[in-house]
């Protein structure tokens, strides 16, 4: 195998971002370009590609040239993100969401330097004890002062987040496979898994990973107990204790009243589960009752959706699409150049409406 | 956490101390957690998750004893109803739900237990209260919640429950507030063109 002359400023650590973001393999990037995946590899160490290579990896990887040519700033590794413990999110797919991310971050840079988001105001906690159930809450309803939310039901978790200037974004490739997941770089950023069961899983969701941003900056998660602590968090910022408590119903006997939680579930736009997990947290249910709760629920069909989900619809990334909507036909192109990443791949992997242009060539008969 | 039916472990056996039995779940909870996680493939089954996380409970007991590095958990027998002790206290692990066990068997008393018994019996007397400990790890089948549940259940001789202490903390509720609290409606987040000398655009709001 011949090496061709360097291609000016052609960076090695970009073809391995883009072929991760894309999915593929070595031995997929071997086929492509008629080369052993021994040299596919070589690609992204020290062997440089033919300009008939590069273009075709460049149509393939789904980026212009140019993306070859930028230098990779700040590699993202999977253990930065915090994804949910499912074993259906393979090591393969979590690095190629990492890369996705890791490209998404690029095109944030730049478009920062046209567009203003709001402030992250996330609250830095330092070393704070956050081992026992109290000191999350506290940590949940210091999130509530500081953005001035009171203690009543939160109308939408994703305006929330976005409130708390954290960044939604949406990836094609993460799915139920993956869950939702949350990383604090630059600034904080959600990815929401695709197509929620139900609004309520999806709110809960956000609650989850908001719980991550807060609680586990510069950790690994994913054990057990940081799981259990994001979900203490998410219950506590949806339901607040004092709040929760004076609303909860009492029992009737031995039994919960399921119409009295139906109420609850759409004034807090939280599942049932949800809310039993939270009387349990606080003491306003017995272990026994939740479970017995828990039982019902399953034997009636409600594990993964329940009754009353086609009451609450499902929430939107807003604030993303709308900065992109700020953008003029000319901050585009630049914006397109400066990344060299296509207008494919925004729409497709990061599913963001893009400007049609106003003007077409016109074929003349 | 012990519901306010029941009294704390300790109060029926010294030996079962707060701290010890939260540190022990919390192990034991993620032995479960990552067996659990192990046996989630398309060709496990309830047998083999079942049987994987009672497998690795036992191991870590036995690795506990080798190590040495929870000097008051000591591993009495190896049998398959392994039982442990936490200082002079035997206790079995079971997988099951404390309240509606399905896996009655359990309950009942091995000949290393009721050795116990009778020599308790032989020394002190009357019928001690609780009769046989048992750990119990239950698993809700939920996706949005934790799934696993330690709870700690003391039986007296009849198998009926006389103490249920529960691996989680309650966080304590504040005075409750009279009127239900409004709705919160949070606007869109502001988002802004900036203006640069450049281009001495006036920001564009969104």
């Amino acid at each position: 195998m011949s090496n061709h002359p360097v291609p000016a400023g052609f960076h090695h650590e970009r073809l391995k971002l883009a072929r991760l973001a894309a999915g593929q393999s070595y031995p997929d990037i071997g086929r492509l370009l008629g080369v052993t995946r021994q040299y596919a590899h070589r690609l992204e160490v020290n062997a440089t590609p033919s300009p008939v290579q590069l273009e075709r990896l460049a149509q393939h990887l789904r980026v212009t040239e140019a993306f070859f040519h930028i230098p990779r700033q700040c590699p993202l590794e999977p253990e930065q993100c915090h994804f949910r413990p499912l074993r259906s999110a393979t090591l393969g797919l979590k690095k190629t969401l990492a890369a996705q991310v890791e490209v998404f971050e690029t095109l944030l840079q730049q478009l920062e330097q046209t567009v203003a988001f709001p402030e992250p105001r996330i609250p830095d906690i330092g070393d704070a004890d956050i081992s026992s159930g109290d000191a999350i809450e506290r940590l949940a309803e210091q999130l509530r002062r500081e953005l001035e939310l009171g203690l009543g039901p939160i109308s939408s978790m994703t305006r929330l987040a976005e409130k708390a200037g954290v960044l939604l974004i949406q990836l094609t490739e993460a799915d139920a496979r993956t869950g939702s997941f949350s990383l604090f770089n630059e600034r904080p950023l959600i990815v929401c898994s695709g197509t929620p069961d139900s609004a309520c899983l999806q709110r809960f969701d956000l609650a989850h990973e908001i719980g991550h941003l807060v609680l586990h900056q510069g950790m690994e998660t994913g054990c057990r107990q940081t799981e259990e602590q994001a979900n203490r968090f998410a219950s506590a910022l949806l339901m607040p204790r004092s709040a929760f408590a004076a609303e909860f119903p009492t029992m009737r006997g031995r039994y919960l009243s399921w119409s009295a939680l139906g109420e609850m579930k759409l004034r807090w736009r939280v599942s049932f589960k949800a809310l039993l997990y939270r009387a349990g947290r606080l003491g306003l249910l017995t272990p026994a009752q939740v479970k017995s709760g828990f039982v019902h629920l399953a034997r009636h069909g409600h594990a993964r959706t329940e009754a009353l989900d086609e009451r609450l619809p499902p929430e939107s990334p807003e604030l993303v699409q709308r900065a992109f909507d700020l953008l003029d036909h000319a901050d585009w192109q630049r914006l397109l150049e400066q990344t060299g990443l296509t207008r494919d791949v925004l729409a497709g992997r990061y599913r963001l409406e893009l400007p049609r242009p106003r003007l077409a060539l016109v074929h003349s008969a | 956490m012990t519901s306010a039916l029941y009294r704390h472990p300790s109060d029926y056996a010294p030996d079962l101390k707060q701290e010890y039995l939260s540190e022990l779940c919390n192990e034991i909870l993620d032995v479960v957690k990552q067996a659990l996680m192990a046996a989630g493939t398309d060709h496990d089954t309830a047998w083999t998750r079942g049987t994987l996380a009672y497998g690795r409970v036992q191991g870590f007991f036995q690795s506990l004893q080798k190590s040495r590095r929870k000097p008051w958990v000591t591993l009495a027998n190896k049998t398959m109803d392994f039982t442990f002790r936490i200082g002079s206290t035997c206790i079995q692990f079971v997988m099951d739900d404390p309240f509606a066990p399905r896996k009655t068997h359990r309950l009942k008393t091995n000949a290393l237990e009721q050795l116990q018994l009778e020599q308790l019996q032989l020394a002190l007397g009357p019928e001690p209260e609780v009769a046989a400990w048992r750990l119990f790890v239950d698993r809700d089948h939920e996706d949005e919640l934790p799934g696993l549940n330690a709870f700690l259940v003391g039986f007296d001789s009849n198998q009926s429950p006389v103490c249920v202490w529960h691996h989680d903390e309650s966080a304590p509720v504040p005075v409750r507030t009279g009127l239900p609290a409004a709705t919160v409606m949070i606007p869109p987040a502001p988002v802004q063109r900036r203006s640069t000398p450049q281009t001495g655009r006036a920001p564009k709001r969104s």
